[in-house]
């Protein structure tokens, strides 16, 4: 069983092939429902660690989503538990309709076409992007697209939400109605990101990161003051 | 630049837009068919065939002007493939030109047979260009989809599609950033020789190449975080419906009397 822990890290290092080390020994363990920010200097290991969380990236030590071991055999489930939303939407976004791309996740999970058409209208109304079906993405504007790119793991309706820098680029009204829209949102988060203001809103705990490693860990309690 | 030039009209409402893309692909297919095994001697039928385009166009209230602009953009090739025929040596000589020393003398068999190619390229063009005005580049390539082509090589189009618009934007960036840093100094005679704008725009195509491969790993990341595993999925296209089998018996029907008429040309 897993405690209670959705999210496990135990002592899980990676370095890229070039050499550069990522990770060094990060544990971590996340509960169901908390909402955790992933805060340090740039290439402190942060993307990295996302990356591990539904088996992207395979470093050694041990994953454990959902109590389940990641493994080869059942990484394409775990994807299905873990939804992974990039910092940069274009290379989240990469087909020709907004439809289209909010279908890809369930249409590859076999769902049948009444399903995937439900969960796509579901999730579209959830980032409030209904009516955005027909168009393409490299129209929409960059709050639009972050929407929509939370929208295609939503429609796979993940247990948790990783989310890579999810308010860099963000204009003040696009950041706020995201801010929301996370807040509302009942997954268990793990949040990337050095916007500090928003994930004081957003965030149950911070977690720093510095060279790979975790250098602090601690509740906060500053979103539910705002709740 | 903007490249929804190219899905400029293609997005609209209207009585032809609103048709079921693959229906709008077959008729285009079989118009350009019937336009290339029509004989140069039927050539009124041309006229019937040009009649229909415009025909369409009009309906779906499609500038045409825009259209026959972009129709032209193929004439210089179709031209290359032509020029060949004017040197046929069947036929009575019609015209002597002179060439350097040389005189070059076309038959009449020879000029209709070149009018011929031009006139059949330039209207195969123009109902390509009439329907990509009609239906969105996605639409279309997915009705090649419905219709057979690999989805290998339409998922590959589709994504080439999406991020050209990207990799444009990309290199704009790029040049823009080379132009802000392109600065003189008074007095001192700026770097502007060939070979140095030579190296430098070498170096901006590397990097151009770098970052569009980074982006396809990470694009390639997202897919697999989704559950791609290799197979191309995507949602059907519906079925067809009244207005849209409508529309395919009436292009089929004056198709059908095009031929008719034709065979009197034999």
């Amino acid at each position: 069983m897993h405690n209670g822990h959705v999210v496990e890290l135990e002592n899980v290092s990676f370095t890229y092939p070039g050499g550069q080390q990522a990770l060094v020994g990060v544990n971590l363990r996340v509960s169901a429902g908390e909402k955790v920010a992933l805060v340090g200097p740039n290439g402190a290991g942060k993307s990295t660690l996302l990356l591990h969380l539904n088996g992207i990236l395979r470093g050694q030590g041990k994953v454990r989503i959902a109590g389940m071991e990641l493994n080869e055999r059942n990484v394409r489930l775990i994807r299905g538990k873990v939804g992974l939303v990039f910092q940069d939407p274009d290379d989240q976004l990469f087909s020709p309709t907004v439809l289209d791309d909010v279908a890809f996740g369930p249409l590859h999970m076999g769902l049948p076409e009444e399903e995937v058409l439900a969960r796509v209208s579901w999730a579209l109304e959830q980032v409030q992007m209904r009516g955005y079906e027909r168009r393409s993405p490299h129209h929409l504007s960059l709050g639009e697209k972050k929407r929509v790119a939370i929208a295609t793991v939503l429609s796979m309706r993940p247990d948790i939400l990783a989310l890579d820098e999810p308010s860099s680029g963000l204009d003040p009204e696009a950041r706020q109605h995201l801010l929301a829209l996370l807040k509302r949102l009942p997954q268990t988060m793990l949040v990337a990101s050095h916007d500090l203001g928003f994930v004081r809103e957003l965030c149950t705990r911070i977690v720093t990161l510095n060279a790979g490693r975790i250098v602090d860990d601690l509740p906060w309690a500053g979103s539910l003051q705002q709740g | 630049m903007n490249l929804s030039a190219l899905d400029l009209y293609s997005g609209r409402q209207g009585p032809i837009h609103g048709l079921d893309a693959r229906l709008k692909l077959v008729m285009a297919l079989a118009l350009i068919l019937f336009i290339n095994l029509t004989s140069p001697r039927a050539w009124p039928l041309y006229l019937l065939y040009l009649f229909t385009v415009i025909t369409v166009v009009l309906v779906a209230k499609v500038p045409l002007s825009k259209v026959l602009a972009r129709s032209m953009l193929a004439l210089p090739f179709a031209l290359l493939a032509a020029l060949g025929m004017l040197y046929e040596r069947e036929g009575a000589p019609v015209v002597r030109v002179p060439l350097f020393s040389w005189h070059v003398t076309f038959t009449d068999v020879g000029l209709l047979r070149f009018v011929g190619v031009m006139v059949k390229a330039w209207l195969s063009v123009l109902v390509s260009a009439a329907l990509a005005c009609v239906a969105p580049f996605w639409e279309i390539v997915r009705a090649m989809q419905d219709l057979g082509v690999p989805r290998v090589l339409t998922a590959t189009i589709l994504l080439m599609y999406r991020y050209l618009a990207v990799l444009v934007d990309e290199a704009q960036r790029l040049m823009r950033a080379r132009e802000a840093r392109s600065a003189e100094l008074v007095g001192v005679k700026a770097r502007d020789s060939l070979p140095w704008r030579v190296e430098v725009t070498g170096r901006m195509i590397g990097t151009l190449f770098l970052r569009t491969y980074e982006r396809s790993e990470r694009i390639y990341q997202a897919m697999l975080a989704r559950g791609f595993s290799g197979e191309v999925r995507t949602l059907g296209s519906g079925r067809l419906s009244k207005r849209d089998i409508a529309f395919a018996g009436l292009i089929l029907s004056a198709l059908a009397s095009l031929v008719i008429i034709g065979g009197r040309y034999g």
